[in-house]
């Protein structure tokens, strides 16, 4: 993550050809894991906030989202170019779904629900208008994060997406490993199918060895998700508050002030995992939820405000606490607690002398 | 809302850590229970011959699997034992009515022997160096089950019988590779733990020898004593440094090397325990001058001490209600720990200084709220059922100069012994005629009682009338006051180490409707749990205690009262009822026996839930 920013020529030229065309883009940007897609992504932009007031961001990855933890699919607007390409940092998405899970095969139906629904939330904002009257300014281009698929059921799920969304511009990132890379051309069409045009723009990766082979930047994807998590529970304090390391964070979580509500003005659902009813608060309890709204409109897909841990649970005063940064005024409309399989950082749980009951020191290394 | 991480991302395991706590803080692991004792019921039931055991225990690891950190041993195990559940050949049933056909049976088995096999021995073998046979060799995995997985990937399905076969030897292997090794791993203590116990108690034998030194030294030379005073400071230090790392640690092992010698400190009634290792600090005496002198230095090791006797207290009485089977050790310790905790609040009373004309000088002080969480916690404790820790809360209400609560308590616990010595005289005489006139007696008294505190209790009560609000209800709110705690526990009034939560479903959680008569069936039901052999004498046991907590909520007058007619006290607030509904509810309690009018009945604060939770939620109606 400290590494240098690579961008090579041939990026920023592709990045500057999809800026400055002539029709409002939807760009996705897709190739295999490590291969630098969000790099780029991240690069698309800042070049395109050069030109547009605002950008809009589709992140499909649910194991590592640019600007949402783990386990979110969202949609972002974005107006302000990032400067330092290496320092992630959390924004708060236009919509969001809580899917719960940092893999799409846990369920890939609902999954391509949720990302129609943000592409068709997106259209509706800001499509809407005739092409004609909209001048470069008020145009908001789209830039589609994935995944790093190249086979399987995550190769299944991106022709389809590629299929509904039909992006102006699709940008395949190849690595020297030919086999691992996605198929040469329009892969997702099938022949004799009108469709949209599309320019595809295939891209080598940014490292190459001496040998021109491509080096992957190895990420560590649970260190990543946990200190995603961890920068996400860290906005519960005001940032002049002096909290530098995580033991420090975990410190002021124990003893932060959680909200409380009432059980019965809370529902509970399990998205992937069937729980007794008479278990259900030995599920919640120490673990992140999903703060969702159930809305008239949608009842199957409840828009997610943000993420809260249950740090507690009192069943004979029949409250829920809940620690989370959402600010209250949001905090009102959440009815609904999603449990997912969203793993609690365990540097959270380990304060000294206020260690959580679910790190045990007398487990057997064999599982 | 931007936001940098603000975190140091270059040094994410913080290596600010101190020594000693890195080592123990990297050894911990996150476990989907929050205790061994759930881990032990879940063994437990799950290899019990009661199908309800089993699957209470299929639902907890159901449970576990929900929160994502499960162990494959657990997972797998509960897998076999779920499909041989639905195996009519493991039920014993004879008669051919099987939810599953043969050929699902064979699937189910199959691929949870798979998943067993991938699952364990994948992860002890490196990449390819060696077959999945040699790897499931070396941990002594059955041969069988190395080939049912193999059949099942890629040839025909397995047979049932052979499967079925498989299944039991997979089971017998899970015992013996996971479930016993880690039952006695976490018994003895990891070596982590078991270290830091270890120095714990060495450092608390090193004082108390050091103090011992100094008591028999008393008579020898000043430099000699001088000497030994260094000793007991040094040794002081030691365990309160100890203890401000891992204060409940401390206490738990103080507790426990108490309860170990608790007959020398006059608290065992009956004999348990009672060899003592060598090493252990013997005497009664002795340990109380260690706690006075730890005590001088960190005035939160009584409370935290009593904290921890009173926890250990209501789990093993809530552990008499859920868990089976009953043995005599276990009331014993109930018995050991009510003794000791009268014991520790003697020193405590030594300590905290007595209230001089109303200004205490104070060198020691614990707060009155420190003293009443206590207090309350010991009222409550006494609500599971028995009046064990009762002699103590009158004590605490004496050391809080407090002579109305003790008054109060007195009457308490006097209204709540005629409530047992009427059931003991129902159990050990069958005729329900003479019972029941008794019972009627008991009420009437209790009525009477109840009479005479209301028209005795002081007007300053604060009654919570809930009507409908006019501004928009507020669900999210943050909480009035809260104490540093771990994740997972609820906050303590006392020390930062928290309390676990109660998780189980209270049944009556949607019941904040007005209730009717049915209600209140059930709730006779509920209670009727705890022991299922006495019914009719439980179903009075809960009449009284309705009675008594009626007593223990009056906190208003009558003239309040005047005002809530057609209201009841339902939860802590007072809800609108209807007439229908009262008079459903009156006839509700004629069926125990007691003739009641509608009136009493409207102005009656019937606790319909479960009482403890008033407690916790109205403290003033004690004080």
């Amino acid at each position: 993550m400290a590494e240098e920013i690579i961008i090579p020529e041939e990026w920023s030229n592709a990045a500057d050809t999809i800026a400055y065309g002539s029709t409002t883009m939807v760009a996705l940007v897709c190739g295999p894991k490590n291969s630098g897609k969000t790099t780029f992504s991240r690069h698309l932009l800042n070049v395109l906030l050069q030109r547009y007031k605002k950008v809009a961001y589709l992140d499909t990855d649910v194991g590592q989202p640019e600007f949402t933890t783990p386990g979110l699919l969202s949609l972002t607007v974005l107006d302000k170019v990032t400067p330092d390409l290496t320092i992630p940092c959390l924004k708060t998405p236009e919509r969001c779904f809580f899917f719960g899970d940092t893999s799409s095969k846990r369920d890939p139906t609902t999954y391509m629900t949720y990302i129609f629904a943000l592409y068709d939330y997106y259209r509706k904002l800001y499509c809407q208008f005739s092409k004609s009257e909209s001048s470069d300014v008020a145009r908001v281009p789209l830039v589609i994060n994935t995944p790093g698929w190249v086979k399987g059921v995550g190769y299944d799920i991106l022709v389809d997406m590629l299929k509904y969304i039909s992006p102006t511009h699709v940008i395949k990132i190849c690595i020297s490993a030919a086999r691992k890379n996605l198929p040469a051309g329009t892969f997702w069409l099938t022949d004799g199918v009108d469709t949209p045009p599309v320019s595809v723009l295939e891209l080598n990766s940014a490292r190459r060895d001496s040998y021109n082979r491509s080096l992957l930047v190895q990420k560590d994807a649970r260190l990543f998700r946990d200190l995603r998590m961890i920068a996400y529970f860290r906005q519960c304090f005001p940032s002049n508050k002096n909290i530098t390391t995580i033991k420090e964070l975990a410190h002021a979580l124990a003893a932060h002030p959680p909200y409380e509500i009432s059980i019965s003005d809370i529902k509970i659902k399990h998205l992937h995992c069937q729980v007794p009813k008479s278990e259900t608060f030995y599920s919640l309890n120490a673990t992140i939820v999903g703060l969702a709204v159930s809305t008239e409109d949608c009842k199957d897909m409840p828009h997610c405000l943000g993420l809260g841990i249950v740090r507690g649970i009192d069943t004979f005063s029949h409250v829920l606490y809940v620690i989370t940064p959402v600010p209250l005024h949001n905090l009102e409309k959440v009815d609904l607690l999603l449990q997912g399989f969203l793993e609690i950082p365990s540097s959270l749980l380990q304060v000294q002398g206020c260690k959580s009951p679910y790190m045990s020191g007398d487990v057997l290394p064999v599982n | 809302m931007d936001s940098h991480l603000g975190l140091n991302i270059q040094a994410p395991l913080d290596p600010s850590m101190e020594g000693v706590d890195l080592t123990i803080q990297q050894s911990f692991k996150l476990v989907p229970w929050m205790s061994w004792d759930e881990w032990c019921f879940v063994k437990d039931a799950l290899f019990s011959s009661s199908f309800s055991e089993v699957s209470a225990a299929i639902r907890r690891v159901a449970m576990w699997r929900s929160r994502g950190c499960i162990p494959v041993a657990v997972d797998v195990t509960a897998s076999i034992i779920e499909i041989r559940q639905k195996d009519p050949f493991f039920r014993n049933v004879i008669d051919g009515n099987a939810e599953q056909s043969e050929e699902m049976l064979s699937m189910l088995y199959s691929m949870a022997i798979m998943r067993l096999v991938n699952g364990v021995v994948e992860r002890t073998r490196k990449k390819n160096e060696i077959s999945i046979a040699e790897a499931a060799d070396a941990i002594d995995l059955p041969r069988m089950l190395i080939d049912v997985r193999h059949e099942g990937s890629h040839r025909e399905l397995p047979s049932l019988p052979l499967v079925r076969l498989a299944s039991s030897k997979a089971l017998d292997w899970l015992k013996s590779y996971y479930w016993q090794p880690q039952k006695s791993s976490f018994f003895v203590g990891s070596d982590v733990t078991t270290n830091l116990r270890k120095e714990i108690k060495q450092k608390l034998l090193e004082l108390a020898s050091s103090l011992n030194v100094n008591r028999s030294t008393q008579s020898s030379s000043l430099l000699k004593r001088k000497h030994s005073k260094k000793d007991i400071a040094k040794a002081v230090k030691n365990v309160l440094r100890l203890y401000s790392s891992d204060s409940s640690e401390v206490a738990t092992i103080v507790i426990e090397m108490l309860l170990k010698v608790s007959e020398s400190l006059g608290l065992s009634k009956v004999g348990y325990n009672s060899e003592s290792e060598g090493n252990d600090v013997q005497s009664g005496h002795d340990w109380k001058a260690i706690i006075l002198k730890l005590s001088c230095k960190e005035p939160e090791l009584l409370p935290t001490l009593l904290r921890v006797v009173l926890n250990k207290y209501v789990i093993q009485k809530n552990g008499e209600e859920y868990l089976s089977s009953q043995n005599i050790a276990q009331s014993c310790q109930i018995d050991q720990l009510a003794c000791l905790f009268e014991w520790l609040l003697d020193i405590l009373k030594h300590v905290q200084p007595k209230m001089s004309g109303g200004k205490p000088e104070r060198s020691f002080n614990l707060p009155d709220a420190t003293l009443f969480e206590c207090l309350h916690k010991c009222v409550m404790a006494s609500s599971l059922g028995d009046n064990q820790l009762f002699p103590s809360a009158l004590v605490l209400a004496e050391m809080m100069g407090n002579s109305a609560l003790a008054d109060k308590l007195l009457k308490l616990s006097l209204l709540s012994v005629n409530a047992e010595a009427d059931i003991e005289e129902f159990s050990s005489n069958s005729d329900s005629g003479s019972f029941f006139s008794a019972q009627e007696d008991s009420i009437h008294q209790a009525t009477e009682d109840f009479e005479l505190f209301k028209s005795s209790c002081p007007r300053n009560s604060n009654v919570k009338l809930r009507e409908n609000p006019v501004e928009p209800k507020r669900r999210w709110k943050v909480v009035n006051s809260w104490k540093q705690c771990p994740i997972g526990m609820l906050p303590h009034a006392i020390g930062f180490s928290g309390r676990l939560p109660v998780l189980d479903i209270n049944d009556d959680t949607e019941e904040t409707e007005t209730p009717n008569g049915s209600d209140q069936d059930e709730r006779g039901q509920s209670r009727r749990k705890r022991e299922p052999e006495h019914d009719v004498a439980i179903i009075d046991d809960s009449s009284l205690k309705r009675m008594r907590e009626t007593t223990w909520n009056c906190e208003s007058d009558n003239s309040t009262l005047e005002g809530l007619t057609g209201h009841l006290m339902i939860d802590g607030f007072w809800k609108k009822v209807s007439e229908d509904e009262l008079n459903a509810i009156s006839s509700a309690i004629k069926v125990w026996g007691l003739p009641l009018n509608l009136p009493t009945v409207s102005h009656l604060q019937a606790p319909l839930r479960c009482s403890s939770t008033k407690g916790a939620s109205q403290p003033t109606s004690v004080g």
